[in-house]
C-alpha cells in the first residue's frame, strides 16, 4: 500500500452515482492523446466535474482539454489518484458531538490521519523530486485550468520553496519574466524596500 | 519595441481564472512569431519550437505564462514566501509591483534585523504600502522594549482594523526576570472577528466585558493571570474550543466554566516566588483543575512549583502526563523531588483512572518506578490507548511492569523511547529491577487478555537494549490476541552504515524468533 498502484481504482468512489464506481470519463489532451480515467479521479478536476454536472449525460464522445499536454495531465492523474487513497486512509470524521466512547474509535483515526499525514509528506516530496522549473510551471497551468485546488495549492508552496531567498535574476528566469523597468526605476524600488533586499543567495 | 509587445501582452490578460489560451483577448497572432526569435535567448531550455507544433492552439507568451496566470494564483505562491521574499517580487517587473501588497498574511520576525528600529522601520513600511481589506494572519516576533509599545499599539489597530483571524504576539522579555510584558489595547477585548489569538509576554488585564465571539484558539505565554481575567475570558469566548497556557502564572484555579472547551493544555508553571506570594505553603502550592467538559488535557513542562490537583474531568477522553519537576537547588537532590510527589503521581492517576487514551512521561513513570519498588500499587485505569514514554533503561522497567499491571483493558501499547530520562533516583538504581519484573510477572500474564497492537518508536540503537529486549520478548510471550507489533525508526538521524543494518538485522531475527502466544500476530520491521 506504501507505493501507490496507479493501475488501482479508487476503493472510495466520491459521490457514486448507482453502479459509477466503474466508470470511468474519458479526457483528450491538445496533443490528442486519450486518457481513461476512473471516475472519482476525475472528479477531482474541478471543470470535468462541473462539465458532467451540467450535462447528465455520459460523454459518448471524449471531454477535449485543449490547453493541457499529454504529459501534464498524466503526472496529474497520478497525483490525484494518490491523493484520494491517501485520503481513504482516513476513516470519516465522526461528529463534535460524538460521545466519549466513540471518540474512542477515534484513537484508531488519529493514528490513521498521522500515517496518512506522513504518506502524503513523502509522495508530496517524491512527486516534484526531478520535475524541473519548466515542468511545475506546466503542471500549475494544468491544475489551474482543471480547477484541482489541493493540486494548486501544493504546486505554489513548491514555486515559493523554490524562488524562497534566490536573487530577483533567478526568480525572473524561473518566471521568464522580461523585466520592464528602466535602471533607474529598479533601483528607486530597491531602494524603498531595501530591508527586503538583504540577504540574498546570489544564483 | 520588444518592451513594448511584452508589457502589451502582460497587461493584457485578464483576471478571471479561465484559460489564457482560450482567450477571446487574443490579440495579435504575430506575437506568436515574434517571440519565435526571443526563444534562442531563452535560457530556460525548453525547447518552444517541438512544443509549439503539438499545441496547435495559440500558445504565445510562453515566456511568461506564469505572469499570464491570474493574480490569485501568483498571490498563492506569495504566500508561502517569507514576507520579504514576497516584497521583492514588486522588482520582477512593473506588473509585479504591487502585486505583493494583496497578501492576506503577513509575518515579521525582528530576529533577521540587527537593530529594533530597522525592524519597526521594516514593518511600517510595508503595512503602509499593504492594502488587502482584508488580512487572515498577522503575526509578530520580537523581543519586547517598553519602547516598542506604541508600535505594537499601532500594529494592532492595523491587524483589527484588516479584520484579522489570527493574530499572534510572539514578544520575549529581554530579561528573565522581568515580569512586565506588553499591555494590551483595551480595544482589542471587543473582538468580533479574531478565530485564534497568541499571546506571548502580554499583559491580558481587560477592565470592561470581554468580548470574543469567534475565539476558538487561545495561547498564551509567560503572563501572569489572575483567576477573575481567566474566567472572563471563558465567559466571553463562547466558542473557545482550546486553550494552552504555557509557562504563565498568578492562578492557583482553573475553573473551565465554558461549555465549549475541549482541550487544554497547561504547559509549566512559571516561578514568580514574589508575585505568588506563597512559598512552599501546602494550599498555595496546588493547581486545582475544574474542567467537566474537556476532552483532551495535557500537563506537561516544569511544575516545581505547583502539584496538579484534578477535581473533575469526567468527560476527558485523552490525557498526557508529560510533566516534570526540578528540584530546590539548595539541598535536595533530584530523586527526593520525586519521591516526594508519587504521592501525587498516584492521586493523579487516580483521578484519571476513567480516561481512555492516557500518555505517561517520562518523570511520572520514574515515580511510577519508585513506587513499584517500594511495592507500592498504581491506580487502576480502564484506558483503552496507552502510551508510555520511557528511555527503556534499567530505572524504568518496574514502571513499565506496573503499568501494564494497572491497565487491563488496555488494546494498543505504544512505547515511545525517542527521548532520554534524566532523572536516576538511587532507590531504583541499585535494585535488581530484572528479578522485581520477573517476580511480578505472574500478575502481568493475566492482564495481557485485551492487547491487539503493539506500537514502539525507537532509534536503532534501543534494539540491543537488554531491558529492551526483555519487555518485547514479554509481549509477545503474554498478549494472547495480538494482532500487530511495530517497531518504527521515527526519522533516520543519518545513513545507516552496512555494520549497523546487519546488527539490526540480527536483532530483528531474535525477535521475531520469540515465541508467539497469539497465532496471528504479525511483528512489522520497517527498517
Amino acid at each position: 500500500m506504501a507505493n501507490g498502484e496507479n493501475q488501482n481504482p479508487n476503493p472510495n468512489p466520491i459521490e457514486a452515482t448507482p453502479g459509477a464506481a466503474a466508470r470511468t470519463i474519458t479526457l483528450k489532451t491538445a496533443d490528442g492523446e486519450i486518457f481513461e480515467v476512473e471516475e472519482a479521479v476525475a472528479m477531482e478536476f474541478g471543470t470535468v466535474k462541473s462539465f458532467f454536472e451540467d450535462d447528465a449525460v455520459s460523454a459518448t464522445k471524449p471531454m477535449p482539454l485543449p490547453n493541457v499536454s499529454g504529459s501534464a495531465l498524466s503526472r496529474v492523474i497520478t497525483y490525484c489518484r494518490r491523493s484520494l487513497e491517501i485520503r481513504s486512509m482516513i476513516p470519516p470524521a465522526t461528529s463534535e458531538d460524538a460521545t466519549a466512547a466513540e471518540a474512542v474509535q477515534g484513537e484508531g483515526d488519529l493514528e490513521a490521519e498521522k500515517a496518512a499525514k506522513q504518506e502524503r509528506k513523502e509522495f508530496e516530496a517524491e512527486f516534484l523530486k526531478d520535475e524541473s522549473n519548466e515542468d511545475v510551471k506546466e503542471l500549475i497551468l494544468a491544475a489551474n485550468y482543471l480547477n484541482i485546488k489541493e493540486l494548486l495549492d501544493f504546486l505554489c508552496r513548491s514555486v515559493a520553496l523554490r524562488i524562497q531567498n534566490k536573487s530577483v535574476e533567478y526568480a525572473r528566469k524561473f518566471f521568464g519574466i522580461e523585466g520592464d523597468y528602466t535602471p533607474e526605476e529598479e533601483a528607486q524600488i530597491r531602494q524603498e524596500y531595501a530591508w527586503a533586499f538583504e540577504g540574498v543567495d546570489e544564483d | 519595441m520588444e518592451e513594448e509587445q511584452i508589457s502589451g501582452s502582460i497587461n493584457s490578460f485578464s483576471d478571471q481564472y479561465s484559460p489564457i489560451y482560450n482567450s477571446s483577448h487574443d490579440t495579435n497572432p504575430n506575437n506568436y512569431y515574434y517571440y519565435d526569435d526571443d526563444d534562442e535567448e531563452e535560457e530556460s531550455g525548453y525547447d518552444h519550437r517541438t512544443k509549439r507544433s503539438k499545441h496547435a492552439p495559440i500558445l504565445e507568451e510562453e515566456e511568461d505564462r506564469i505572469s499570464a496566470l491570474p493574480d490569485s494564483i501568483l498571490l498563492s505562491i506569495l504566500c508561502f514566501l517569507p514576507i520579504n521574499n514576497a516584497i521583492k517580487t514588486g522588482v520582477l517587473s512593473k506588473r509585479w509591483v504591487s502585486l505583493w501588497t494583496s497578501l492576506p498574511s503577513l509575518s515579521f520576525d525582528s530576529n533577521s534585523f540587527k537593530y529594533l528600529e530597522d525592524f519597526t522601520r521594516a514593518v511600517n513600511d510595508t503595512l503602509l504600502l499593504h492594502r488587502a481589506p482584508k488580512l487572515t494572519k498577522f503575526d509578530i516576533r520580537s523581543e519586547y522594549d517598553t519602547d516598542l509599545d506604541p508600535r505594537l499599539d499601532i500594529w494592532v489597530r492595523f491587524a483589527t482594523n484588516a479584520k484579522v483571524d489570527q493574530l499572534r504576539l510572539y514578544l520575549s522579555p529581554p530579561d528573565p526576570l522581568d515580569p512586565n510584558g506588553y499591555q494590551l489595547p483595551q480595544h482589542l477585548y471587543a473582538n468580533e472577528f479574531v478565530s485564534e489569538f497568541n499571546f506571548s509576554f502580554c499583559n491580558i488585564k481587560p477592565i470592561g466585558l470581554l468580548n470574543w465571539v469567534s475565539l476558538k484558539h487561545l495561547c498564551i505565554q509567560k503572563s501572569a493571570l489572575r483567576e477573575d481575567v481567566i474566567r472572563k475570558v471563558l465567559v466571553g469566548s463562547p466558542r473557545l474550543e482550546s486553550l494552552e497556557l504555557h509557562d504563565c502564572y498568578g492562578f492557583h484555579r482553573l475553573d473551565i466554566v465554558s461549555e465549549s472547551l475541549r482541550k487544554l493544555v497547561i504547559d509549566g508553571y512559571l516561578d514568580r516566588d514574589y508575585i505568588d506570594n506563597s512559598d512552599g505553603g501546602s494550599d498555595e502550592a496546588e493547581l486545582e483543575i475544574v474542567a467537566p467538559k474537556i476532552h483532551s488535557l495535557e500537563i506537561v513542562g516544569d511544575f516545581s512549583r505547583k502539584k496538579c490537583r484534578i477535581k473533575n474531568v469526567s468527560a476527558l477522553v485523552e490525557v498526557k502526563l508529560g510533566f516534570y519537576l526540578t528540584s530546590d537547588f539548595e539541598y535536595r537532590e533530584e530523586e527526593d523531588a520525586v519521591e516526594r510527589h508519587e504521592d501525587n503521581v498516584k492521586k493523579l492517576l487516580e483521578s484519571l483512572h476513567h480516561v481512555k487514551n492516557l500518555t505517561v512521561g517520562i518523570w511520572c513513570l520514574t515515580a511510577l518506578s519508585i513506587m513499584s519498588v517500594k511495592h507500592l500499587p498504581s491506580p487502576l485505569s480502564k484506558c483503552k490507548c496507552l502510551t508510555i514514554q520511557t528511555s527503556m533503561g534499567k530505572c524504568d522497567l518496574p514502571g513499565i511492569g506496573s503499568l501494564l499491571q494497572s491497565s487491563p483493558y488496555v488494546e494498543t501499547l505504544v512505547i515511545d523511547i525517542t527521548s532520554w530520562g534524566y532523572v536516576w533516583p538511587a532507590l531504583v538504581r541499585d535494585y535488581d529491577v530484572v528479578n522485581h519484573w520477573k517476580s511480578k510477572e505472574i500478575y502481568f500474564k493475566l492482564l495481557l487478555l485485551r492487547l491487539k497492537s503493539v506500537k514502539i518508536l525507537c532509534f536503532a540503537e534501543t534494539l540491543h537494549q537488554k531491558e529492551f529486549i526483555l519487555v518485547v520478548k514479554f509481549l509477545l510471550k503474554n498478549a494472547k490476541v495480538l494482532e500487530k507489533m511495530v517497531i518504527i525508526e521515527p526519522q533516520s538521524r543519518q545513513n545507516p552504515t552496512r555494520n549497523m543494518l546487519r546488527k539490526s538485522l540480527q536483532v530483528a531475527q531474535k525477535l521475531l524468533s520469540f515465541p508467539r502466544s497469539s497465532p496471528n500476530a504479525v511483528v512489522m520491521f520497517p527498517y
